[in-house]
């Protein structure tokens, strides 16, 4: 996500909020690829995801009288992305576990640079199976902190817990992480601090 | 680099699953159907800013601007009907009086009592109960957001019988101002009239008497000339006491 000033986002939600389309258009060029992308990943569908999407923009136009600026509007919208894909994962559980597909594997083919190796991109493919067979709780800390790249603090305002549980489950998540890599154990617990992001740890 | 840096560089660096061709503009159609929803939101917003209960204080100023600014519109609303906008204003002040104070504002403490609804097309033909219950669904419906904005300032509910009732309206002017002018304007004009109220610079026509909850009430129009020429008139109500009986 680029990271568009605040300013500009108050501006674009207060002309938005006067029914503005063109406001609309622009937050929407802002945000949709990275909710979207969230979403995609989450669901394991891409036709789900652009549905989630929609919604998700949908609610957002229909309740942005209600977002009072107290926080941040990415976090916000962030925040009703992942309550439409409760909402959804609620009514079709059953269905997902069959029309699930590996988001990294689409994503790989298409652009396998950012891997160095072959080495590389196998442990990363690896790891983001990993992610994905971690239960909820897990796995949005780690789609949200890491994949979307939101902080502590705000991975915590979305799902609506406290920082210090954020904390806690990224460390449960890199412990079951470690273990399905193959690696040993007592080797990380040497060291327990892992910086997360400037001014925040572990 | 250490494995759990590894993980964590390999987590930080997740390739983004490409957008969909299409989507964006799937997207904007919504943004251009409509979808934005400053009709349901307007009314609701300016009667409670703060997304909480709705201000009496807040919805006397509207109306009482209505009355004020707004009659000379071309539609139905031109007309102010009677009966229409002396129990509309009822509904503001029954049956929860209580929870009309002075901190919000209002017009020696009463103020939604003071609101007055101009005209609501096509109710003159409404029989006093009839209008009493068409006034109360559209407070109701007010107050849940369901008021479409149908042109700057004019709002339109449909009722459960499925007539369509318009309100409000407003001069260009006055809705050219941002949200905070408004209310800066709105409290100026009411801080005035209240000045004007307790010096009794007003002049007050009587318009009917009507029983609401088993008590006769007297309604009037306050008329009250601002110091900019502007002229405000108010819908104003209180029960009957015994020394105005007569």
């Amino acid at each position: 996500m680029r990271a568009p000033l605040d300013n500009q986002i108050k501006s674009l939600c207060r002309r938005v909020k006067k029914a503005d389309k063109n406001a609309a258009s622009e937050l929407l060029k802002i945000y949709y690829a990275d909710i979207y992308s969230y979403l995609r990943r989450l669901c394991g569908s891409r036709h789900d995801a652009e549905d989630l999407t929609q919604q998700t923009f949908l609610k957002v136009w229909s309740s942005l009288d209600g977002f009072a600026g107290r926080s941040k509007f990415s976090t916000w919208l962030y925040r009703i992305a992942h309550n439409t894909y409760l909402d959804w994962l609620r009514k079709n559980t059953i269905r997902n576990q069959a029309n699930t597909d590996q988001w990294w594997q689409e994503c790989i083919d298409q652009n396998p640079d950012p891997f160095a190796n072959a080495a590389e991109r196998q442990l990363a493919q690896r790891l983001y199976e990993a992610v994905d067979e971690l239960d909820e709780d897990r796995k949005h800390v780690v789609h949200l902190h890491y994949y979307q790249g939101l902080s502590i603090r705000e991975t915590a305002k979305v799902l609506d817990i406290a920082t210090s549980t954020v904390k806690y489950r990224l460390r449960e998540v890199f412990k079951v992480l470690r273990v399905k890599l193959g690696v040993q154990e007592a080797g990380f617990n040497q060291k327990q601090t892992i910086p997360i992001a400037k001014g925040e740890s572990l | 680099m250490n494995t759990q840096k590894k993980i964590e560089k390999c987590l930080k660096s997740a390739p983004k699953p490409a957008t969909p061709d299409g989507l964006l503009n799937r997207l904007q159609e919504d943004v251009a159907a409509g979808e934005i929803k400053k009709r349901v939101t307007v009314i609701r917003r300016w009667f409670a800013p703060a997304n909480d209960s709705i201000s009496p204080w807040r919805v006397a100023a509207t109306v009482a601007i209505a009355i004020l600014l707004l009659m000379p519109l071309s539609y139905g609303a031109t007309k102010l009907v009677e009966k229409c906008y002396i129990t509309f204003k009822a509904t503001f002040i029954y049956p929860e009086p209580e929870d009309i104070t002075e901190s919000e504002g209002g017009y020696e403490g009463r103020v939604a009592g003071y609101g007055v609804m101009g005209g609501f097309s096509g109710s003159a033909d409404l029989s006093e109960k009839e209008a009493m219950e068409m006034a109360e669904e559209i407070r109701k419906l007010c107050a849940e957001g369901k008021a479409e904005e149908v042109e700057p300032g004019v709002w339109m509910v449909t009722l459960s019988n499925g007539k369509k009732i318009h309100f409000g309206g407003a001069d260009p002017e006055f809705m050219a101002l941002t949200d905070v002018e408004k209310n800066k304007l709105l409290k100026k004009q009411f801080d005035e009239i209240n000045e004007l109220r307790k010096a009794g610079k007003f002049e007050r026509t009587f318009i009917k008497e009507i029983e609401i909850n088993g008590v006769m009430h007297r309604f009037y129009e306050d008329s009250f000339t601002l110091s900019d020429g502007k002229v405000i008139k108010m819908g104003a109500g209180e029960p009957v006491k015994d020394d105005n009986k007569d």
